[in-house]
């Protein structure tokens, strides 16, 4: 049983049981973070490289948190930065050494012993990786996460249209991929 | 939506064994380093800051020493000049009042034990004041 989030507040405010208030906070959340960054990062390692970084940047600024938005909706904000930002940059990194992050993660997934899904599973996952990462994000939101649409836009800050409107092209240009065995 | 085209909706990923039963005590190692490599890092940014004055300092005082050492350096010259002065005084002296031989015997060179001849005048050691005594009444 996880403790509320606003125990979990008052403890931080509390700076001699700061760390006590991160546990907490790592046991409520570590899962579902570490599953929102790993979809959209694909390799086990980078995802528990950023769901740390995650959880450092919530550690350095947990006092100052203010409450306007749920400590669920906050900590999905940092990991989602975390991740689009270390994407981009790794994107660059790669396109420094004419690489191509797509068919890096996509070669990767046929090797990766981590990686447990099915044939029409990995699939999908190589269709994904040929989305724009916004659409990717609320892709794997909204399909494996179950999120609702006023859920996603207080994380993404984006309006409830915009990601019904990103969520239908993903569902096509997917069904497109699959239909013309792109993948 | 229909999961015979999207596959199931379950996540295909696995994670090892026991990594989210460690993953606080693995954050709290991290931590630790990065705090370690922070406190390096701020010490390095700090000598970065006071090196240029310290440089500053340094040769400031490198400036006074030899500021406060010529005058010392020169003095060190000065006297050896007024040394120089009274052997030739002492020597022109001596030429008053004793033979060129003798003058010769006595001409030695610095630093060196005088030894005069047995028929000397000087037999035994002689100061300037008794030297000039003897001058001034010839």
């Amino acid at each position: 049983m996880h403790p509320d989030d606003k125990e979990i507040l008052q403890l931080a405010q509390d700076s001699d049981r700061q760390n006590e208030a991160l546990v907490l906070l790592m046991k409520k959340y570590k899962e579902r973070l570490y599953w929102h960054i790993r979809k959209m990062v694909i390799i086990h390692e980078d995802a528990d490289d950023l769901l740390q970084n995650t959880f450092m940047k919530a550690w350095k600024n947990l006092r100052n948190f203010r409450g306007d938005a749920s400590l669920y909706t906050w900590l999905y904000k940092i990991a989602t930065n975390e991740t689009l930002n270390y994407i981009n940059k790794k994107k660059e990194s790669l396109l420094n050494e004419d690489a191509d992050m797509e068919m890096m993660l996509g070669n990767m997934l046929e090797t990766d012993a981590l990686f447990s899904g099915d044939e029409i599973q990995k699939r999908l996952q190589k269709c994904l990786l040929a989305l724009p990462e916004k659409q990717r994000l609320v892709f794997n939101m909204k399909y494996f996460d179950d999120m609702t649409y006023e859920q996603i836009s207080q994380i993404l800050g984006t309006s409830v249209g915009a990601l019904k409107a990103s969520y239908f092209h993903a569902v096509r240009k997917i069904e497109a991929f699959i239909k013309n065995e792109v993948f | 939506m229909d999961e015979s085209i999207f596959g199931k909706k379950e996540c295909p990923f696995r994670v090892p064994e026991n990594y989210f039963e460690g993953f606080e005590d693995r954050f709290f190692e991290r931590m630790k380093s990065e705090m370690e490599k922070k406190d390096k890092r701020r010490y390095k940014t700090v000598m970065a800051v006071v090196k240029p004055w310290l440089a500053m300092a340094a040769s400031f005082l490198i400036i006074a020493l030899v500021y406060y050492n010529i005058p010392r350096l020169f003095k060190g010259d000065f006297n050896a000049n007024v040394v120089r002065e009274l052997d030739e005084e002492f020597i022109n002296s001596l030429a008053l009042i004793i033979d060129e031989n003798e003058i010769n015997d006595l001409v030695i060179e610095e630093d060196t034990i005088l030894i005069y001849p047995t028929d000397s005048l000087f037999l035994g050691s002689i100061s300037e004041e008794d030297l000039f005594a003897v001058t001034y009444f010839e």
